[in-house]
């Protein structure tokens, strides 16, 4: 008993010993982990990068025109079921799809009667909604297989290293023919699928974009707080002029710009995520040209100099940690407009365009009118963009909240 | 009613009050169990060091309790309003004004903070009384410029009507004296009134505070944690200790017979003039010279002028001993000691430093900041500010020896900074910690060890226990004492409390506007001074009273558990 007690003394002991030493990062994780909407919002995040990542993996069909479905064009959902009329099965299963022959009565038209022609087309027809209507023939199962071989693709890779795993095994797909869970647009092409390649392309984008940002905002900010005085003074003037431009303009201009250049899809997409990031520094340099300009004249900064240490020492070793966390907080709270950004200028034609995949050419998509009225599956990307934005949203606030440990005890 | 009626019912009483904050640590008992009782007219001293819940107690007669703080059910706080009695942790909504300015007003520590920088003084005493009164413009105005007059203020009429950093110091807590009376409460509650000023305005500022109770016969609850200004004021004390009252009673018996042994320690860190330290045989051969020297700031943008902060300092450092330097804020006594070290601008005049190879300091000449670090280091005032949040103990105190390129390897490293962790008694167990983990006592030896840590021949201590509680105090000039003594440290001890200068130092420094205005030894300066300046300083300091010099008889005796 008494040894129980002691035991339990000293584990109390450990935890607040834990706690004294626990580094910044420690006291954010626990402090995070703490806040449910946080830590469900990041299971979330976590799993849609990691689905984004292993794209081809989770697809059971290649996104490119190569894994179109030149038999199931327009083709709606296909339900996944365990039970129909037939009795139920643990497998789940699709049915397969037939092509209904629409049935046009083209004898009226043999006389050369142009009515009976007006009448065929006001009719819809010869549409192509009309001509891909597809029937489930309730008595052929397609039973869904996992860990299938499929079209092969490479998992990971790494250009200049040489590394290239490829491999050609799927989570799932069905025994034959196709599956397609968000059905299919007009070339067949599966949504389900291009929506999962589409996560990674738009949050790589992202990524470089706010690697470009972070570091020119780590530029204009680290040199204009400083050494303040003229310096600084210049280098806000052209932060204010950049910030009262209007960015659709000169996205346009750059969009133009880029078009008379020749350049592959991969190219481009780069090009914009370093233009929407080199555009962005404005709000960040300037916060963390203030942050440093208060952090300098704290007593410690004067402590390192009268330590013998050189100016690099004080702002590596004793500035940068000092807003490492709020670099961090900052750069998730801005992915979604970094992805905001990159959606607006696909959708309006500027960015990346078909055939590469990204939330934003997806969504352009759907302005499309046939795609609203006969093919509404097509807005599946826009829930997986919602949940995606959210998802960040949620994480950076309960990041911000968990950022600085130190700011609490002291109230 | 019939006077001693009057006084058989109390005017405030406090039952088991016990207040809990929540904190992400989980509960903390700030306050538990406090029992008091305030007689109309009488002056309770709360004594006791930060965080032993005296100015918490204090909020919550007021209500004023921040809103992570939580009263236990069985508190009780009862206020008499003259007619009745009032329970004040049931108050709601407009009730709230008669504890707050109506029967009860408070005094804060910091008066640059309790007032509203960008309304004028005058209007926001106008708007208390007002509020309580229910009197018009003119008629309040009339009333709180003659409060001014009453309060010292000279020129009322004018400072009436200006802003709050128009003031000097000592003015600004007479506005806010005054600005606490405007609704004549019967209990004043006074946080650390002169704890923030300099020793001469702190003199003032009692001195009224004490005409004041005579003339509005009012309670006062008079929270400190400095025995001297507690001892002229106050009938009764009450310490307390982490939360807890640890004795109470008559001024005279808790300061003259102490019980507790908590009183006792706090007791032997007052200064004590009749037992000063001897001045030394002998004064050794000067480490430091300073000649002529001028600090001037230039000025901080176009139309400002530059600011002149020393003019024309001569003064040796003997070494191996403690020099104080005094003098009151604004006084230069801070730009002379960073000036030392090269980080105050030197516009004249040089520093000599007679080490081993010498090194001279001068304006106009870039500071030789590696072999200068060597050799002289600084501790500093504020704790907290002064310990990178971002760095385990062990980095912070090892970190000149890297920045300077000390040792060979990171054992030799741990080596060093293990010495003089023990040196200035840290446990070494704690050195993963980062600061956020330790007191401000502990914290203050951490500085101390970084200072040390590359074996200086001289250190500039500015304010290095002012931001501390005394017994805590006591700690740290003690290990620098020792430090004098077993290693031959120099050390300039800047300190605008001359009780801790009088304890500590061999040599004082008197500075006043930039100019050096008296040196010497402790007792020459302390027991003779020359200069008019100094003897105000000297004759300001806050020593414990006797009853019998006691500027006031105790209007009432009561004792406190009547």
């Amino acid at each position: 008993m008494i040894s129980l007690i002691s035991r339990l003394h000293r584990r109390g002991q450990d935890r607040s010993e834990q706690y004294f030493t626990a580094g910044q990062f420690a006291l954010i994780r626990a402090r995070f982990l703490r806040n449910t909407t946080g830590v469900i919002a990041g299971t979330l995040l976590s799993a849609l990068v990691l689905i984004g990542f292993f794209a081809p993996f989770f697809s059971p069909n290649a996104p490119g025109i190569e894994g179109a479905n030149p038999d199931y064009r327009r083709g709606a959902p296909q339900a996944v079921r365990f039970c129909d009329a037939n009795g139920c099965s643990l497998r789940p299963f699709t049915y397969t799809y037939v092509r209904e022959t629409p049935k046009l009565d083209l004898s009226s038209l043999a006389g050369g009667d142009l009515s009976a022609l007006d009448a065929l087309t006001a009719s819809g027809g010869l549409n192509a909604s009309a001509q891909s209507r597809y029937v489930e023939q309730t008595d052929q199962r397609r039973y869904l297989q996992f860990w299938v071989s499929g079209w092969e693709y490479s998992l990971f890779s790494i250009d200049w290293l040489g590394i290239d795993i490829r491999s050609d095994i799927h989570l799932f797909g069905v025994e034959q023919g196709q599956i397609h869970l968000f059905g299919t647009d007009e070339d067949g092409k599966d949504v389900f699928s291009r929506t999962l390649h589409a996560i990674w392309v738009t949050i790589s984008i992202a990524v470089v974009a706010l690697i470009v940002k972070l570091i020119t905002s780590l530029l204009v900010g680290g040199i204009s707080g400083y050494f303040g005085g003229r310096v600084d003074a210049v280098l806000m003037a052209i932060t204010e002029a950049v910030r009262v431009i209007p960015p659709i303009p000169i996205y346009l201009a750059c969009a133009v710009a880029l078009s008379q250049i020749e350049l592959t899809p991969v190219q481009r997409y780069f090009a914009i995520a370093v233009m929407i990031g080199a555009l962005d520094f404005t709000t960040l340099g300037r916060r963390l040209r203030t942050h440093i300009l208060t952090e300098r004249n704290q007593d410690y900064v004067l402590a390192a100099r009268l330590s013998g240490a050189s100016t690099g020492r004080i702002i590596w070793r004793h500035l940068v940690p000092s807003f490492s966390s709020y670099i961090i907080v900052d750069t998730l709270i801005n992915f979604p407009y970094v992805i905001l950004a990159e959606t607006s200028l696909s959708f309006l034609g500027l960015g990346l365009t078909e055939p590469v995949n990204s939330l934003g050419v997806l969504l352009q998509k759907a302005q499309d009118p046939d795609i609203q009225q006969n093919m509404v599956w097509q807005f599946a990307p826009v829930g997986v963009f919602v949940l995606l934005i959210m998802a960040f949203v949620f994480v950076g606030d309960a990041l911000r909240d968990a950022a600085d440990p130190y700011s609490e005890r002291r109230r | 009613m019939s006077l001693p009626e009057m006084f058989s019912e109390p005017l405030l009483e406090i039952r088991d009050l016990s207040i809990d904050f929540h904190t992400p640590e989980g509960h903390h008992r700030a306050v538990d169990g406090l029992n008091l009782n305030l007689q109309p007219g009488e002056v309770m001293g709360l004594v006791g060091e930060s965080g032993s819940g005296k100015s918490i107690s204090a909020k919550s007669i007021m209500r004023m309790l921040p809103s992570n703080a939580e009263l236990t059910p069985q508190s009780r706080i009862r206020l008499h309003t003259g007619k009745h009695w009032v329970n004040v942790n049931a108050l709601h909504g407009r009730d709230l004004r008669l504890v707050r300015g109506g029967q009860v007003s408070m005094i804060f520590q910091e008066p640059m903070a309790s007032f509203a920088p960008a309304i004028r003084v005058g209007d926001q005493v106008v708007e208390t009384i007002q509020l309580h009164t229910g009197a018009d413009y003119a008629s309040a105005r009339r009333q709180g410029i003659e409060l001014f007059d009453r309060v010292g203020i000279r020129q009322p009429e004018k400072r009436f009507d200006q802003y709050v950093f128009e003031l000097s110091g000592g003015m600004r807590q007479r506005a806010m004296i005054a600005l606490a009376l405007s609704t004549r409460p019967r209990l004043l509650i006074a946080d650390e009134p002169t704890t923030a000023l300099d020793v001469t305005v702190q003199a003032q500022v009692l001195e009224l505070m004490l005409e004041l109770r005579e003339q509005f016969g009012m309670a006062m609850l008079f929270i400190t944690h400095d025995l001297g200004v507690i001892s002229r004021i106050a009938d009764n004390l009450t310490v307390m200790q982490q939360g807890r009252v640890v004795e109470s009673g008559s001024c005279n018996k808790v300061l003259f017979a102490p019980e507790h042994d908590y009183t006792r320690r706090l007791l032997d860190a007052l200064p004590q003039l009749d037992n000063l330290p001897p001045a030394p045989a002998k004064t050794p051969a000067p480490l430091v010279s300073i000649r002529d020297l001028s600090i001037r700031y230039p000025a901080s943008g176009p139309g400002q002028q530059p600011f002149q902060a020393v003019s024309g300092i001569d003064l040796d450092l003997p070494a191996g001993q403690i020099i104080g330097l005094v003098g009151e804020s604004g006084s230069g006594k801070t730009s002379l000691g960073k000036a030392l070290l090269g980080a105050a601008p030197i516009s004249q005049g040089e520093v000599c430093y007679r080490f081993d190879s010498p090194l001279t300091l001068s304006a106009g000449r870039r500071v030789r900041r590696k072999p200068l670090a060597r050799m002289a280091q600084l501790v500093f005032q504020d704790p907290y500010s002064s310990l990178n949040p971002r760095m385990t103990v062990r980095d912070i105190i090892a970190e000149p020896l890297l920045a300077l390129g000390l040792c060979r390897n990171k054992a030799e490293v741990d080596q060093r900074v293990l010495e003089v962790a023990r040196r200035c008694h840290l446990d070494v167990t704690h050195l993963r910690r980062f600061p956020h983990a330790f007191s401000g006592g502990q914290r203050q030896r951490i500085s101390i060890a970084r200072a040390l840590v590359v074996n200086p021949r001289f250190i500039v201590a500015d304010e290095a226990v002012a931001a501390l509680d005394v017994s805590i105090q006591a700690d740290i000039l003690a290990l620098l004492k020792s430090l004098r003594d077993e290693m031959g440290l120099t050390i300039l001890f800047i300190s605008h409390d001359l009780s801790v200068v009088a304890n500590l130092c061999d040599h004082v420094c008197v500075m006043q506007h930039g100019q050096l205005v008296e040196q010497g030894s402790v007792r020459d300066i302390f027991l003779n001074p020359q200069q008019a300046y100094t003897r105000t300083l000297i004759g300001a300091i806050p020593t414990l009273q006797p009853p019998a010099e006691r500027a006031l008889p105790v209007a009432i005796e009561v004792s406190p558990r009547a």
